[in-house]
């Protein structure tokens, strides 16, 4: 079920409506059975793929608690087999056979072995995730197994962050279903906010900038340099507004339900370095691989050599995570060296800055920064959006020349879109630079507050993209 | 639930029944305006639309896309077959926006032929098509023959349709283009038809353009069905054409429904989407699919004088000459 749509609209308010009625001892079955059918809403037998990872982990993860030394270590590894497994086979099998045959070719022979015809199921990578970190958490004895097989699997299932997260850990979600919530007025305001401000930057800001950009992405070929470089701008803003939109409207429908989601999003595009953007963007991600990637391929703890070589790979394989595809590798991969370049060069920067004087004009320093990461970071979604890797290429090439008219119908998309992402900015500035000030939906005047509501949902009906597609994130 | 929390909860309604009232008011006064500033338009697309379902009496009435705005020229058609015309294609509104318009004007008057513009592939499932008939949303409340076309864009369609402004999202910058004319739009002066400037293509057509996958969609099909058996059944002559494309065609499967179609009802189908006289000449063309003011001259030309030939469009029309 996409978030965006009528049907989510009134499965939200029924499925909010019966956890309050419903007695505590009933809601977590209440919950299950809702997040089933919101699962179920895309190809109802994928539940099947969901189901089994699971019970492999319900399992192991009594059994990781019973056992000690290798049997231990046995059972951690035969949960990791087989949610990776279910990873490799409904998401990586046909790329990776298509890679085989590709290689063989070049050497002359044939890949006998057919693809899959199957389609990914959604969410996958997220609850698989999830999953994960349940095992792993309870292996380093930071959690204790889940004995109710339906809180568990309400854990893994949970609908307002099962297909696109956040991805939680056990430590943060699990106790939350034993824990009773009761109706309070000002937390269910809170997640009804949160709510209204995803809906406007998924429908307001990033379906309207993903006409401009699936018109130009889908043909890279026919369009001037300013119009690719015009889109990827775009891009960077529509990807935000739909992920952290999608994170907002499933943090927000948790909230009203008394459950507290790890936020995702925390205004990524003011970071004033490539690892700072990695704290500010899908922070459930990024923390994931840090905790469970990172941190066990030795970290920091190593020599200079293998902590970098460690960074390249942890961001190679978050690339890997998004899609079967060259072109997410190479981001994740581009992301990894901007990220060993920074360090490598951090002396040589530092110099420069003091030789510029730049240290003495704070602010000047702090914008130079943030317009650097944010190019940096436009050049990395050209990869990730880009059709394939040749197209990214050719975008990239074509991008630096300057060339050619900008493609543009200002009538329907582009003041819109400009308009979209001013306002977008302003919010975020505000929030990021002007923290303690003047707060529009959190205003002690009730008219202050309820013109702000108005003023949102009124542009949701006026400039929201009704006809848009789903939600990026929900294809990883 | 607790006494507290019943509180709580009261206090929430009261105050969520409070919000929905500001919205409700703000939404159906600004709906009101925006449905005021939509008909008292004066150029652009929507003044088209709604000139051809509300106003014309044109005699010949053409219908279809863009490739119908951009390639039928009134005035060469009026002065060959001595027949005022217009034209109310208009860019992505394919056959089911086209059967509102011809709905809402065969309602009002018998015009003397209807000619309908398609696209070779339009008749195939597309969720574009579909999408397109947002089109159609600010007719919803004054024109009942549209509602069953606009439900098909979902079912919940109609529920949305309660907010007055709804239907005019998206196009607040148009509504005040159109109202003041600020892009200089001369099209309504030209009965409609939209020239394009210039070729921006060359060589031969070499893109090809089979058939897409699956059948033809039902509910285009049964939209193309009901404008035939309608013109049949008021004797309006009916003329289905493919206007030239600068593609290669091989849309068997597609033509051949079209032509059964209007053979059933007695129409005729002019397949000119591969005509030897456009057919490597780039100098006709603006793009792949449409045709330039030149290339739209001389096709209503030829097409104005097949009409006069065939006279397909009947007693009345042979009249005339």
């Amino acid at each position: 079920m996409l978030f965006n749509s009528v049907h989510f609209v009134l499965f939200f308010i029924v499925v909010t409506a019966a956890y309050f009625m419903l007695p505590h001892r009933w809601r977590w079955l209440m919950l299950l059975i809702a997040s089933c059918y919101f699962y179920m809403f895309f190809i109802p037998v994928y539940i099947l793929i969901l189901g089994f990872t699971i019970v492999v982990d319900y399992f192991a993860g009594i059994l990781l608690e019973q056992h000690t030394g290798r049997k231990r270590k046995f059972w951690l590894i035969a949960s990791l087999v087989a949610n990776i497994g279910v990873l490799a086979v409904f998401k990586y099998y046909n790329f990776l056979n298509e890679n085989l045959s590709a290689l063989l070719n070049a050497f002359g022979y044939r890949n006998h072995i057919p693809n899959l015809g199957i389609l990914l199921p959604i969410g996958l990578s997220f609850h698989t995730f999830q999953a994960m970190s349940y095992t792993i958490e309870v292996y380093r004895g930071y959690q204790k197994a889940e004995r109710n097989f339906g809180i568990y699997s309400l854990y893994v299932m949970f609908y307002p962050q099962l297909v696109a997260g956040p991805i939680e850990r056990p430590q943060n979600l699990l106790h939350q279903f034993y824990e009773e919530h009761r109706f309070e007025l000002k937390r269910v305001v809170e997640g009804l906010k949160l709510i209204l401000w995803g809906f406007f930057m998924k429908l307001v800001v990033a379906d309207r900038l993903a006409m401009y950009v699936n018109a130009i992405y889908n043909n890279p070929g026919k369009h001037s340099g300013i119009s690719l470089m015009t889109a990827t701008v775009f891009f960077a803003f529509q990807i935000y507004g739909d992920f952290a939109g999608y994170s907002n409207i499933a943090i927000g429908s948790a909230r009203v339900m008394g459950f507290k989601l790890m936020t995702n999003f925390n205004r990524p595009y003011f970071s004033k370095s490539i690892a700072e953007f990695w704290k500010r963007w899908h922070i459930s991600l990024s923390t994931w691989f840090k905790d469970y990637l990172y941190i066990s391929l030795g970290g920091n703890r190593v020599g200079i050599p293998r902590w970098y070589l460690n960074l390249f790979i942890v961001f190679t394989i978050s690339g890997l995570w998004h899609g079967a595809n060259w072109t997410y590798i190479l981001w994740g991969a581009l992301n990894g060296l901007y990220l060993v370049s920074a360090l490598v060069t951090a002396p040589l920067t530092q110099r420069l800055h003091q030789m510029l004087g730049l240290h003495r004009m704070r602010r000047l320093n702090n914008l130079l920064q943030i317009l650097i990461t944010f190019i940096l970071i436009c050049i990395t979604w050209v990869f990730f959006r880009a059709n394939s890797t040749a197209d990214a290429f050719l975008i990239l090439g074509r991008m630096f020349t300057f060339s050619g008219p900008l493609f543009a119908d200002w009538s329907t998309v582009m003041l819109y879109a400009f308009a979209a992402i001013a306002f977008l900015l302003a919010v975020e500035a505000k929030k990021e630079f002007y923290r303690g000030s003047f707060s529009f939906m959190d205003h002690p005047r009730a008219v202050v507050r309820y013109g702000t509501y108005t003023l949102l949902i009124m542009s949701i009906l006026l400039f929201g993209v009704f006809d848009g597609g789903q939600f990026i994130y929900f294809q990883f | 639930m607790l006494k507290e929390e019943h509180i709580a909860l009261r206090q929430f309604l009261l105050r969520l029944l409070l919000l929905l009232l500001i919205v409700a008011a703000v939404d159906q006064g600004l709906g009101a305006y925006l449905r005021r500033l939509y008909f008292s338009q004066r150029s652009g697309d929507y003044f088209r639309t709604t000139y051809g379902m509300d106003s014309t009496r044109a005699p010949l009435l053409v219908l279809g896309s863009s490739r119908a705005s951009h390639h039928f020229v009134p005035a060469v058609l009026d002065s060959v077959l001595q027949m005022p015309a217009y034209n109310s294609g208009r860019d992505g509104c394919e056959i089911l926006n086209n059967l509102a318009v011809f709905r809402a004007a065969t309602q009002r008057y018998q015009p003397r032929l209807i000619i309908l513009e398609l696209s070779p592939k339009e008749l195939y499932n597309s969720q574009e098509s579909y999408d397109k008939l947002s089109n159609l949303l600010p007719y919803y409340r004054s024109h009942p023959e549209v509602r069953d076309l606009v439900k098909l864009r979902g079912p919940y369609e109609s529920w949305k349709l309660v907010s007055a402004t709804y239907p005019f999202n998206s196009q607040l910058i148009r509504l005040f283009n159109g109202r003041w004319n600020l892009s200089g739009d001369i099209g309504i002066r030209q009965g409609g038809y939209l020239p394009l400037q210039g070729s921006g293509v060359s060589g031969t057509a070499d893109n090809q353009l089979p058939d897409p996958p699956g059948a033809p969609d039902a509910n285009k099909l049964n939209a193309l069905k009901e404008m035939t058996a309608y013109c049949r059944q008021r004797q309006i002559p009916f003329l289905v054409v493919y206007s030239p494309i600068f593609s290669n065609i091989r849309n068997q499967e597609g033509s051949r429904v079209v032509r059964s179609i209007c053979a059933a009802d007695g129409a005729l189908f002019w397949d000119y989407s591969n005509d030897v006289r456009f057919d490597g000449h780039p100098e006709f063309f603006r793009d792949n699919s449409h045709m330039n003011d030149a290339g739209a001259r001389y096709f209503s030309a030829i097409i104005a004088d097949s009409i006069r030939s065939a006279a397909v469009a009947g007693s009345q029309l042979t009249a005339a000459h």
